[in-house]
């Protein structure tokens, strides 16, 4: 097991290392640099640029030298230094930049993952024991359309809905109010306010999927002779339910939860960007868009570390869930 | 007992009404002691709306009583701030309000994309400059100089500064910080390799000489009459001063350690700490934490450290202006700089969030905006915001027989022609706009039969004159090109100048007179890059559109047009710049425009040669069509809260004009 684990760490980093080497050329690939961009909204608001403003901009930024020097002096910093470099946008490091905003996309993410589970279970095992009832129905229809809308467009509802009945800010997690507030009970409820609509719109189409999988392999377990055998027994209905057949039901769940995680985080930055949101999301579409090199590439870095991350989650907990896994990689 | 609480509470009532009257009359303020624009009370003044304290003290036959903001009492109370008669200049720009003297409080909310993206509308709330372009957009107005005065031939220019005049820190403000920011900022090539633009004048850098505490002259090796229109327009932004005292120390000149201590900062050297903490664009400068100690003369500093979602200021104690009752400006304490995405801006000042917002609207919200003017509690302007799009062709393409024909001024002509401005004007810009030929926004010298020129929507006229030029209908009625091919414009363009939809309806318009185009939506970067190799058949980027613009950088009206992005001519921009060894000889009338552009550099604004010239430029440019306007005049959704008073409103709302410079932010004051 152990041996899995260090070898499954070893994997991650040399994945890492190549992942930031492409996504570092896939940045440079379009035409233009971060000069171009900021030539792009200086003109925009109608003032003129000149070449040579951009051209000592260039060299001021280092963006007169070939790509694979500039991503090797990047790397070359944060081994030594542990230094993401500096964000030409935002005019501060890149750490900064991002631990303004990590702990929200953090915030959201488990968030929604606890969302996911709660309302998805007991659902789940609900449809399953009163299969084909109205009830069941129901659930399957709103599992359906939740599976088939578009994030952006549920965010955009659940936006206007929560402005328009609930009078509620625009944007972001917090009421301008709060912005600065130190934290209190009040902002806290004034988080929760704004906290539903990501939430829900990122686990929706979770949701949708966990409860047809709950209720799909708890249909298989139902079926099954221990079932009826305990049954017959005498053991009470709900504590049957609970202890023998949910339980075994729950493996293909608590194996998939780091795609879960994965799935929440990569879907996070288009909601982000729809609901204005201070997370993460926003700040890396603006780096890509912008050319805002190394706070581009240390967003992929961090979205890549996490989805590894949640792949490796998986891989564990599969291990020790089923001895075939876990002989099969050690052999 | 009942009865007993009953008075109480109405002791208690009017106790707070008492109070909240002390808080509206700040000062001795209103009444007969404040003259307003509106109501002068006999007051002259030299420049529009504003005069010097002792010229004032003057008019009312006493000292000024100066007022406090309430922001600072316990501040002056405990101390740490001087009382207010030692913070404001004896020499003090004494502001009319519009329509009243206000009270003091509140927080100015606005919005912007993100930190450097939009924000030089709520820059302009706080701006302040040397001069400032007053509301008529005609007259220059003292603002930080007191007053200036050019020698004959407009080569030295004498600024006089505010005696008292002090940073946001206390510490005086004199002409060495003008000397630092030009000798020690500007012309130092470790910071600027290059001399930024506006300090080369006759291919020289601008030299500064110090006469006392308050004065410093300027000198240019050639005229430059022009200068102080740039400072007060487009250049507004770009203070000519920075704080000496303050910057000495991170400055290798001033401090042999400068690098040391950099590099214990963590930066590469001296310089790019400098540059990280100095900037031209002061909201750049706002970023690092750095700047909440760093002086300034604006009406508000910094009060936290800026994040990725909002920058905070607060009031400037040491600001140099006072209305006209003695109370300092500005009325508003704080402003709330809030960075969202675009797409949520009407949402959010419709939801009452936003006090003033127009930077970044976009015409296709105002529908949703004027329809809930009431529910935001907002008001909704629509002052010219930027001309329509604008169309130039290509008249020195590669291709020679292209060239022939774009240029030939008769094409240019039909292409006119050809278009219906009006149902543009309609489906696509709410018939806001104004459709005419594409001219510089603000030229006191155009008149409407320049702006008309050629706009009549005339197809059997385009027709006619493409006839003449014998480019013959084929069998299905689109026209061939002299060597027997049809005749295709592939017009490559970048949403940012024309939206789809435009584009293909003026290529509707086109084709209906039997011209073929080939759309083909990219980048704005790949339009540039053509344009430059001269390899672009259309080019919709357009520089010169307002005004200021032109004073400053009148070479933006001769061809290429544009340094970034050439809409026409590049050849024979080579050929003038490099003596006639490269490039293509100019037809007449482009040697013309260069020769006019070179004299304009030297001549008063607003004098009677400068109008000849600029005059004839507008002509020589108008009648070879070298630009095809669409609808000009696109007015800007202005939003401004129904809470606010002493707004003026805006008569155009464009960055070149220094946004709201020149409607005085600084006197708005919440009403209720």
């Amino acid at each position: 097991m152990l041996q899995l684990l260090i070898r499954r760490l070893i994997y991650m980093v040399i994945t890492l290392g190549l992942v930031s080497m492409v996504s570092f050329a896939i940045i440079q690939l379009p035409p233009g640099d971060y000069a171009d961009s900021y030539a792009n909204k200086r003109q925009q608001a109608g003032i003129p640029v000149t070449q040579q403003e951009l051209a000592q901009m260039r060299h001021d930024l280092g963006l007169d030298r070939p790509w694979i020097v500039q991503y090797g002096d990047w790397v070359a910093k944060i081994l030594l230094d542990g230094d993401l470099g500096y964000s030409w946008e935002w005019r501060r490091p890149v750490a900064d930049v991002i631990a303004d905003r990590l702990p929200l996309t953090l915030v959201i993410a488990f968030s929604t993952l606890a969302f996911m589970y709660a309302v998805a279970l007991p659902i789940g095992i609900y449809s399953a024991v009163r299969q084909y009832s109205i009830t069941d129905h129901v659930f399957s229809v709103i599992g359906y359309i939740g599976l088939a809308t578009p994030n952006f467009l549920l965010a955009l509802i659940l936006m206007y809905l929560a402005q328009q009945w609930f009078g509620q800010s625009v944007g972001g997690l917090y009421s301008p109010e709060y912005q600065d507030a130190p934290w209190s009970w009040a902002k806290m409820l004034d988080l929760l306010q704004h906290l539903w609509v990501p939430v829900v719109v990122l686990g929706t189409a979770g949701t949708a999927f966990l409860i047809r999988t709950m209720r799909a392999t708890l249909l298989d377990e139902l079926d099954k002779m221990y079932v009826t055998a305990a049954r017959a027994g005498g053991l009470s209905p709900l504590r049957l339910l609970l202890k023998y057949p949910v339980r075994l039901a729950l493996n293909p769940i608590v194996a998939t939860l780091g795609w879960r995680l994965t799935y929440v985080i990569s879907g996070a930055p288009i909601v982000g960007v729809v609901l204005s949101l201070p997370d993460t999301g926003p700040l890396f579409l603006h780096a890509l868009l912008n050319q805002d090199m190394y706070l581009a590439g240390a967003m992929v870095m961090i979205y890549c570390a996490l989805t590894i991350a949640g792949t490796f989650v998986s891989d564990v907990l599969l291990a020790l869930l089923d001895p075939r896994i876990r002989l099969e990689a050690t052999a | 007992m009942k009865k007993k609480l009953r008075t109480c509470k109405r002791f208690a009532a009017a106790l707070g009404a008492t109070a909240f009257a002390a808080a509206l009359w700040t000062g001795p303020a209103l009444g007969a002691d404040c003259p307003t624009v509106k109501d002068p009370k006999g007051i002259k003044t030299t420049y529009p709306e504003q005069l010097d304290r002792p010229d004032y003290e003057q008019q009312i036959g006493k000292p000024l009583a100066l007022a406090e903001n309430p922001l600072f009492a316990d501040r002056v109370k405990s101390g740490k701030l001087p009382p207010v008669a030692e913070r404001v200049p004896e020499e003090a720009l004494v502001s009319l309000p519009y329509n009243s003297c206000g009270r003091y409080g509140g927080t100015l909310r606005g919005l912007a994309k993100a930190l450097e993206s939009g924000t030089s509308e709520i820059l302009s709330w706080r701006l302040v400059n040397l001069v400032r372009l007053s509301d008529d957009l005609e007259t220059i107005v003292p603002n930080v100089a007191k007053s200036w005065q050019w020698n004959d031939n407009f080569t030295e220019l004498t600024v006089t500064l505010r005696k008292g005049h002090k940073w946001s820190d206390g510490h005086p403000f004199t002409s060495d910080d003008v000397v630092f920011y030009l000798d020690d900022i500007i012309k130092n090539k470790e910071i600027h390799s290059t001399t930024p633009a506006h300090w080369v004048v006759g291919g020289k850098a601008a030299d500064i000489e110090k006469i006392d505490a308050q004065t410093f002259k300027l000198k240019f090796a050639a005229p430059y009459p022009g200068f102080l229109y740039y400072l007060s327009t487009g250049g507004s932004y770009f203070v000519p001063y920075a704080p000496k005292h303050h910057y000495m120390q991170y400055h290798i000149k001033y401090n042999p350690k400068a690098n040391e201590q950099a590099k214990a900062a963590g930066h590469d050297d001296w310089v790019k700490y400098f540059q990280l903490i100095w900037h031209k664009w002061k909201d750049a400068e706002t970023i690092p934490a750095h700047a909440l100690t760093r002086p300034t003369l604006e009406s508000h500093i910094l009060e936290l450290e800026t994040n990725t979602e909002r920058r905070q200021l607060v009031a400037n104690p040491y600001y140099f202006k006072v209305d006209s009752a003695g109370n300092q400006l500005p009325y508003i304490d704080r402003q709330h700089e809030r960075f969202l995405d675009q797409e949520l801006f009407s949402l959010a000042i419709i939801n009452g969030e936003v006090d003033q917002k127009a930077q970044n609207l976009g015409l296709k919200n105002f529908p949703v905006l004027k329809e809930n003017e009431a529910k935001g509690g907002y008001r909704l302007m629509t002052p010219p915001g930027g001309p329509g799009p604008t169309i130039a062709f290509n008249q020195t393409h590669k291709d020679p027989v292209l060239r022939k024909i774009y240029g030939d001024v008769r094409f240019r002509q039909a292409m006119s022609l050809a278009i219906d401005r009006n149902e543009i004007n309609e489906v696509l810009f709410f018939g806001l706009g104004k459709p005419q030929q594409a001219l510089p926004l603000g030229l006191p010298f155009v008149t409407d039969a320049d702006r008309n020129y050629l706009i009549n929507h005339d197809p059997d006229g385009a027709r006619k004159l493409l006839d003449q030029m014998g480019l013959k209908p084929g069998s299905d009625g689109m026209r061939m090109r002299p060597d027997g091919k049809p005749l295709t414009i592939l017009w490559e363009y970048s949403v940012q100048f024309g939206s789809s939809e435009f584009v293909a309806l003026i290529s509707d318009y086109w084709k209906a007179v039997g011209v073929g185009v080939n759309l083909k939506e990219v980048t704005t970067q790949l339009t540039r890059e053509k344009a430059a190799a001269n390899d672009s058949d259309i080019n919709m980027e357009w520089d010169v559109p307002f005004y200021p613009n032109l004073i400053s950088e009148i070479t933006l009206y001769t061809p290429p047009y544009s340094d970034l992005s050439p809409l026409v001519g590049v050849p024979w921009r080579d050929w003038r710049d490099t003596k006639g060894v490269q490039g293509e000889e100019p037809p007449d009338w482009v040697k013309r425009l260069y020769t006019l552009a070179d004299e304009w550099k030297t001549v008063l604004p607003g004098s009677k040669r400068f109008k000849a010239i600029g005059e004839e430029m507008v002509r020589i440019n108008l009648e070879n069509m070298v630009f095809i306007g669409s609808v000009g005049e696109l007015p800007a959704p202005t939003v401004v809260s129904n809470k606010l008073g002493n707004v003026r409103d805006w008569t155009v709302q464009v960055y070149n004009y220094g946004r709201t410079y020149p409607f005085r932010a600084d006197q708005w004051y919440y009403a209720n």
